[in-house]
């Protein structure tokens, strides 16, 4: 094996996979489609900047993670396209802006900074974008978490910022011996973020946020018997909410039994069924499917227009990606040796695998159905940034991996510690 | 492009774009597998804990102690928070014990560096360790 071999980034595949799809829909129309093919161009020129980006700068990335985040971007842009040239084509810039954001973010947390005690921050920001989207959001299907800039002409989402910012806090509530009142704030913060969330009716980033509370609490202080309490404080608390909140009531209905209504509270499941099976294994071939009829085409059921028009077999590969990026993710936080660092790698990881678990469920009908966006592939601005966000801190934590590896800054830490057990004999 | 002609050439492209992205998936799992091989060519050599029957796995550079920051973790109160460090030099494996701890190799305490052969015993506080150097199987797989 030769060097160069060792440190080939495997972009190529994916370079031929956007040209293929590219061509395909330029030869879709009647009349050629000259867009598609600026678009192509515009795609290869994301793999080549990347390409110089991490080898001028990001030598070492971890390079299964780059090739799944890839795959499923390219998988993404031709589906947009397809579905509407207008979001492929924002798509598009919204994925460069990830790249920066993910290579921008590597930087940021690999530089030596305090980070770990600013909890106070973290939950403050966290709240406040929280209560912006409760008090000044516009409701978009059904959920009152979008704030529009008139003068900009953009709508963003606060709560999936937010959702970094609660990664970043519970770790640092959690990361080490801290006193009793900081782990009840830490509660308390993450009770008053979810029922904001409940009462501006984003139960699906609610149960997100409850889950990856979990999990950190979980990874960090290994108690099965308080997890497993509060998994069931939540349950008690959902069965409770269920009779309190008519859209949970509707939610629930519509999943146990979509085919009671149809053209109403069943539609979408219903539909997104419907056209998530007509392609058959392997797909009825690009644009030639409808799979615009299902509600949410693009963003939370983008997955069935992915299923009919390029098969089940896509959709099968396209959890392994995911599985990919968990196993990685997971691998990497268990190599971190600073809590911190470990649990916000933990934390990013989980929130990805959550994500998707939670709106692939929901599509498949596994679980009830709740508006989130699938991960790198849907569409939408804030989404794409918050996902290639929680990508570059699992990166950063790998990057971390390495350096500790060759400096060995732990040993320091040590001779405290061994003074501190040498004072202790002593005495 | 009339529709019928695209049609022909859309169920083409499915398969095509199925069995790239099939090749990626490959690709990403053969990445993986790639650095978990070299992680295990790392494990050089490894430590038997015989009392507790764990086998600890060696890279370059060990440190042995009960705290949890330690490569290897042995969780006795007659063990030092960091007990000593062994690592790999020149081929050779060097065990050095850290201050105020007391190493014996083979029932002798040592003083400074000292090299560890296979099959040596290292003795901390109470527990006994078993040296062990991993036999090379790459230049068997080569022929």
């Amino acid at each position: 094996m030769t060097k160069t071999d060792k440190n080939r980034l495997h972009l190529g595949k994916i370079a031929i996979f956007y040209i293929i799809g590219y061509v395909l829909l330029a030869l879709r129309n009647p009349e050629f489609d000259t867009r598609a093919i600026f678009m192509c161009l515009g795609a290869l020129l994301l793999l080549v900047s990347q390409y110089i980006a991490i080898r001028t700068f990001f030598i070492d990335i971890n390079k299964p993670l780059l090739i799944s985040v890839n795959m499923l971007c390219a998988v993404s842009l031709i589906m947009l396209y397809r579905l509407e040239v207008g979001l492929g084509v924002k798509q598009l810039i919204w994925i460069y802006l990830g790249m920066a954001v993910m290579f921008i973010t590597i930087k940021l947390l690999t530089d030596e900074r305090e980070l770990e005690d600013k909890y106070w921050i973290y939950m403050g920001i966290a709240l406040g974008l929280l209560l912006l989207s409760a008090l000044f959001g516009s409701t978009i299907g059904g959920a009152q978490n979008w704030i529009k800039i008139q003068s900009l002409g953009i709508s963003i989402q606060p709560s999936e910022f937010a959702k970094i910012l609660i990664v970043f806090a519970i770790s640092s509530v959690f990361c080490k011996k801290q006193k009793f009142s900081v782990y009840v704030i830490g509660v308390v913060f993450t009770m008053i973020s979810i029922l904001l969330l409940v009462l501006t009716r984003d139960l699906g980033a609610a149960l997100l946020y409850f889950l990856v509370f979990l999990f950190i609490f979980y990874a960090a202080k290994s108690s099965a018997w308080l997890t497993l309490s509060a998994f069931a404080a939540f349950a008690v608390a959902a069965y409770i909410s269920y009779f309190l909140f008519s859209h949970v009531q509707v939610r629930v209905d519509a999943w146990l039994n979509p085919w009671s209504d149809p053209n109403n509270r069943g539609y979408q499941i219903i539909q997104g069924l419907t056209s998530l099976v007509s392609g058959g294994a392997f797909g009825s071939g690009l644009g030639i499917g409808s799979p615009r009829y299902v509600p949410a085409y693009d963003t939370d059921y983008i997955f069935t227009a992915i299923n009919e028009e390029m098969g089940t077999i896509m959709g099968i590969l396209l959890i392994g990606l995911y599985v990919v990026i968990a196993y990685e993710g997971i691998k990497i936080a268990f190599k971190q040796k600073r809590s911190f660092y470990a649990l916000i790698s933990f934390g990013a990881v989980s929130l990805i695998s959550i994500q998707t678990f939670i709106i692939l469920g929901g599509i498949l009908r596994v679980i009830p159905l709740t508006g989130i966006t699938l991960p790198f592939v849907s569409y939408g601005g804030s989404s794409i940034i918050v996902s290639f966000i929680l990508m570059g801190i699992i990166q950063a934590v790998g990057f971390r991996n390495a350096e500790v590896e060759i400096e060995g800054d732990f040993e320091e830490e040590f001779d405290e510690e061994v003074e501190d057990e040498i004072e202790e004999d002593e005495e | 492009m009339d529709i019928q002609a695209y049609s022909i050439i859309a169920m083409i492209g499915r398969y095509l774009l199925i069995i790239i992205c099939f090749l990626v998936f490959v690709q990403a799992i053969m990445e993986i597998r790639k650095e978990s091989q070299y992680n295990d060519s790392m494990d050089l050599a490894s430590l038997k804990w015989s009392r507790k029957r764990m086998l600890f796995a060696l890279g370059q550079e060990n440190i042995v102690g009960r705290s949890t920051k330690c490569d290897v973790i042995i969780d006795m109160p007659t063990v030092r928070l960091r007990h000593f460090k062994i690592y790999l030099d020149c081929g050779e494996w060097i065990v050095v014990p850290c201050k105020y701890s007391e190493v014996k190799i083979n029932k002798y305490i040592i003083e400074g560096k000292t090299q560890v052969t296979d099959g040596d015993k290292i003795s901390i506080g109470k527990e006994n360790l078993i040296f062990n150097i991993t036999p090379d199987d790459e230049e068997e797989l080569d022929d």
